[in-house]
């Protein structure tokens, strides 16, 4: 160890003596000053980072900026039924199309072939635009209300009736009748609880059994 | 009889977009409410959005735009090229889209040699 540092001392030196002899002799005295500098690294910050902190203009709507404009809070009497009877139409016209009832010929029993294609694509339908009507629920003050379905969320739907009232049911607890021309479809709410986007990626239970709620 | 794969997205796809130019005219909020449900309908089972109904969409807020209705239309002239641009009244986006008589801007979609098979 000695001998190595002293090998380093004196190499040192040789070096501080080649500079001196090299140097103009008026900066002969600032060598020993200028070496002893010290050189602070990180103060400057490089180029790079400037470019990554910059903020991204985003493309899409904040919520906040969604609630300003209005999108959260469609009010109790906002909307008119007969301005939605024609999506109604346009939405029977549609949900024909989707479960093919007029190749089936009516709706399939719970027995029969079609049965489990036909739950699968009713699943997956939209029900915006829909006739409900609550025949069962937690809350006896919901039952035998009846509307056009407007908003369809994961555990609720908005739907206004025929006095231009929107309100809004929870599927947890309800159970529905959908009016399609001719045909009445009951089903359970608790098993439409999932976002309307994710429904149609999700499967659903060829058979499930229905709770007492 | 071959299938089409995502067809009930599709079909769904194409009623919402019905629905949410319907209700542009009524309450716009909902038609924004509509469109948004059609992207992520999208997103989530992978399919490509038809370009018609992404171009009729307002970028942003993605309500159904109808001149003068949600939004105005105008035709404006850059470097000498031509552009529609649409103007969200809603957010007050702005969408630039080229239309130039002498170049070819029709769509891929539209091209005689995008289609592959015709099913049903």
């Amino acid at each position: 160890m000695s001998t190595e540092e002293k090998t380093n001392t004196e190499s040192a030196q040789a070096i501080i003596n080649f500079l001196k002899s090299s140097v103009p002799k008026s900066e002969v005295a600032n060598v020993e000053a200028e070496l002893k500098k010290d050189f602070v690294l990180g103060i400057k910050k490089s180029k790079n980072l400037k470019q990554k902190a910059r903020k991204k203009k985003s493309k899409n709507l904040t919520r906040r900026e969604k609630k300003a404009l209005g999108f959260y809070n469609i009010s109790r009497n906002s909307m008119k039924y007969e301005d939605l009877l024609p999506m109604h139409l346009m939405w029977s016209d549609y949900m024909f199309n989707v479960l093919d009832i007029e190749k089936l010929s009516g709706i399939p029993e719970c027995y029969s072939k079609g049965w489990d294609n036909f739950t699968q694509s009713f699943y997956r339908a939209d029900f915006h635009g829909s006739m409900l009507e609550v025949v069962r629920s937690k809350c006896p003050s919901y039952v035998g209300k009846k509307g056009i379905c407007i908003m369809d969320t994961r555990y609720t739907f908005k739907m206004i009736s025929k006095d231009n009232v929107i309100t809004t049911i929870p599927k947890q607890s309800s159970v529905f009748d959908l009016y399609l021309k001719t045909f009445k479809v009951t089903f359970f709410g608790k098993l439409l609880c999932v976002r309307p986007a994710e429904r149609s990626t999700k499967k659903l239970k060829s058979y499930l059994y229905p709770d007492l709620n | 009889m071959k299938k089409v794969q995502g067809n009930d997205s599709f079909q769904r796809i194409n009623y919402l977009h019905q629905v949410s130019k319907y209700m542009s005219m009524k309450n716009p909020a909902l038609s924004s409410y509509y469109g948004n449900l059609i992207v992520s309908i999208a997103k989530k089972n992978v399919l490509k959005i038809h370009p018609d109904i992404k171009r009729q969409m307002c970028k942003k807020c993605r309500c159904t735009l109808i001149h003068n209705v949600t939004g105005k239309m105008k035709i404006r002239n850059k470097n000498k090229l031509k552009f529609v641009v649409w103007t969200c009244s809603i957010c007050k986006t702005e969408r630039k889209l080229p239309i130039d008589k002498n170049k070819d801007h029709t769509l891929w979609v539209d091209k005689p040699e995008a289609v592959v098979e015709i099913i049903n």
